[in-house]
């Protein structure tokens, strides 16, 4: 089954412009990639390598925070 | 929305993050350096694999943490923004590390089926970091719905009184 005339030529149009968009959002996004990873190697050095402690105690003031912050604001609408 | 809907909701975004932020990744990191996927080219460039698998479980905890006080606030709180920013500064890292990876390919062969794949990962992450700087953009977005209307408030009432 051979694929219609004018959808063949639609896509000689399309598949160039569509490469371009490729080629130039490409460099855009593995510069933005190299942003995040540095950002990462600079939280990595503060982290310690051994244990979870450090990060179960951040998730735990977390949901503290959560649930501290959620009880007051509803405490001030009930006001 | 009432508070005891909301803390279902920040149970089960809680419960979802730990799969999508811990178990998820330990188990295809494990499941992709242990043998049933020989990777072909596969570059690591802190320390060690194990070593890698620990900082991405250590962020993902946090990112529960995080999830759960970001759907226990209600909209327009302003808790909200705030626990967004640091969700979407944990994402940011998260990836940040999956690109150390460079899984480029995952090569799946077998001779008795005949069968030979290759399987382009590295799309799979940009994919997730787009998503990452589509949150960035919603996140900034969401400060500015919930602390300027506040000023203009602040200025009617003034001129009120």
């Amino acid at each position: 089954m051979a694929l219609p005339e004018w959808l063949v030529n639609a896509f000689n149009v399309v598949t160039p412009l569509v490469e371009w968009v490729i080629v130039l959002v490409t460099p855009i996004y593995i510069a933005i990639g190299g942003i995040f990873a540095s950002i990462a190697l600079m939280f990595i050095r503060i982290l310690p390598s051994d244990s979870y402690v450090l990060s179960w105690i951040v998730m735990g003031a977390f949901i503290v925070l959560g649930i501290v912050f959620a009880v007051l604001a509803e405490k001030k609408r009930n006001e | 929305m009432k508070l005891w809907l909301r803390a279902i909701l920040a149970l089960v975004a809680a419960v979802a993050s730990y799969g999508f932020y811990v178990y998820l990744p330990e188990y295809m990191l494990v499941l992709s350096s242990t043998m049933p996927l020989p990777i072909a080219d596969a570059t690591i460039t802190i320390g060690s694999f194990t070593e890698l698998v620990f900082y991405i479980k250590s962020i993902g905890f946090m990112i529960v943490g995080v999830s759960f006080a970001h759907s226990l606030s209600e909209k327009g709180d302003t808790a909200k923004p705030i626990f967004h920013l640091f969700r979407v500064l944990l994402k940011i890292i998260f990836y940040g590390l999956f690109i150390f990876v460079e899984f480029s390919v995952i090569e799946v062969a077998s001779v008795t089926y005949g069968l030979y794949m290759s399987i382009d990962i590295t799309v799979l992450i940009y994919f997730m970091m787009g998503g990452v700087v589509l949150d960035l953009i919603l996140t900034i977005l969401d400060f500015f719905i919930t602390f300027l209307p506040k000023k203009s408030e602040d200025k009617a009432m003034g001129e009120d009184f």
